[in-house]
């Protein structure tokens, strides 16, 4: 599962900001506002203007295109002391990771990760880290 | 009714564009968002980015509290060249009106801000003063 850089906590969902159309007219001598935006979210879904944690409410760095393997676990992020690096490789929690980018929010160096899929290389790189002691 | 000052169409609604928050998670394997957004009506309202009309999508030069007054015909939008002025007065569709603004909508058009006179009397001298 997921988990947020900032509150440590697991997600299961994030929130994101977009800019939609509603329907507002009058009812009962006020405007009300539509419960719905007019047509899909979907395809706008992706001109997200901020990705928010549900828990803290904390900004997260990240694209809409890389949210599903965010949510998937395939996608971590974690700040950058918390990780052992080195080179493209990262080990945070017990896992290996390449690194994907570096992106800050608010003066935080977050580290994107991508998960090895690959057991051996992930446990190659894993042991490398670990025994080094690289940073 | 309200009239768009752009395509000329009575309308009984307006399109607000506003920012709003999804929650967003993975269903059947798939990233979904919510088509219900978390805001409540207020937050919607105070997030308005700009109001169109839905006849002709033109962005009408409101915020979300004149668009309230638009629609309840409190408020008049009218283009300068089909008004007659004179000072804060004009003549628009045989109606006579104080300019109470002179807004740019976000294409650059210019839009008259008209408020009806309420009182009889002047309204007619006002009239017959323009005409």
């Amino acid at each position: 599962m997921a988990r947020c850089p900032f509150c440590d906590e697991e997600i299961d969902k994030v929130y994101i900001d977009m800019t939609v159309a509603f329907e507002a007219k009058i009812e009962n001598g006020e405007l009300v506002v539509g419960k719905e935006p007019i047509g899909d979210v979907e395809p706008l879904a992706g001109l997200a203007e901020y990705i928010y944690c549900p828990r803290c409410l904390n900004t997260l760095p990240l694209y809409y295109f890389e949210l599903e393997d965010f949510l998937r676990g395939e996608i971590a992020l974690a700040p950058s002391e918390e990780c052992v690096r080195k080179g493209k490789f990262a080990v945070h929690r017990d896992e290996a990771y390449r690194i994907v980018s570096k992106r800050e929010i608010d003066m935080d160096e977050i580290l994107v990760l991508r998960k090895l899929k690959d057991e051996t290389i992930a446990a190659i790189v894993k042991a490398s880290l670990t025994t080094t002691g690289a940073n | 009714m309200a009239r768009c000052p752009f395509c000329g169409e009575e309308i009984d609604e307006v399109y607000i564009y506003t920012i709003a928050v999804f929650a967003a998670k993975i269903k059947d394997n798939k990233l979904i968002p919510e088509r219900t957004p978390l805001d409540t009506p207020e937050e919607l309202a105070a997030q308005t980015k700009f109001v169109m009309c839905p006849e002709c999508t033109s962005a009408l030069p409101l915020d979300f509290y004149e668009a309230e007054a638009f629609l309840k015909g409190e408020l008049v939008l009218a283009l300068p060249d089909e008004c007659t002025r004179k000072g804060d007065f004009v003549a628009y569709r045989d109606e006579v009106y104080r300019v109470i603004g002179e807004e740019e909508n976000v294409s650059g058009e210019t839009v008259l801000l008209l408020k009806k006179l309420s009182d009889e009397t002047i309204a007619a001298i006002v009239k017959a003063s323009l005409t």
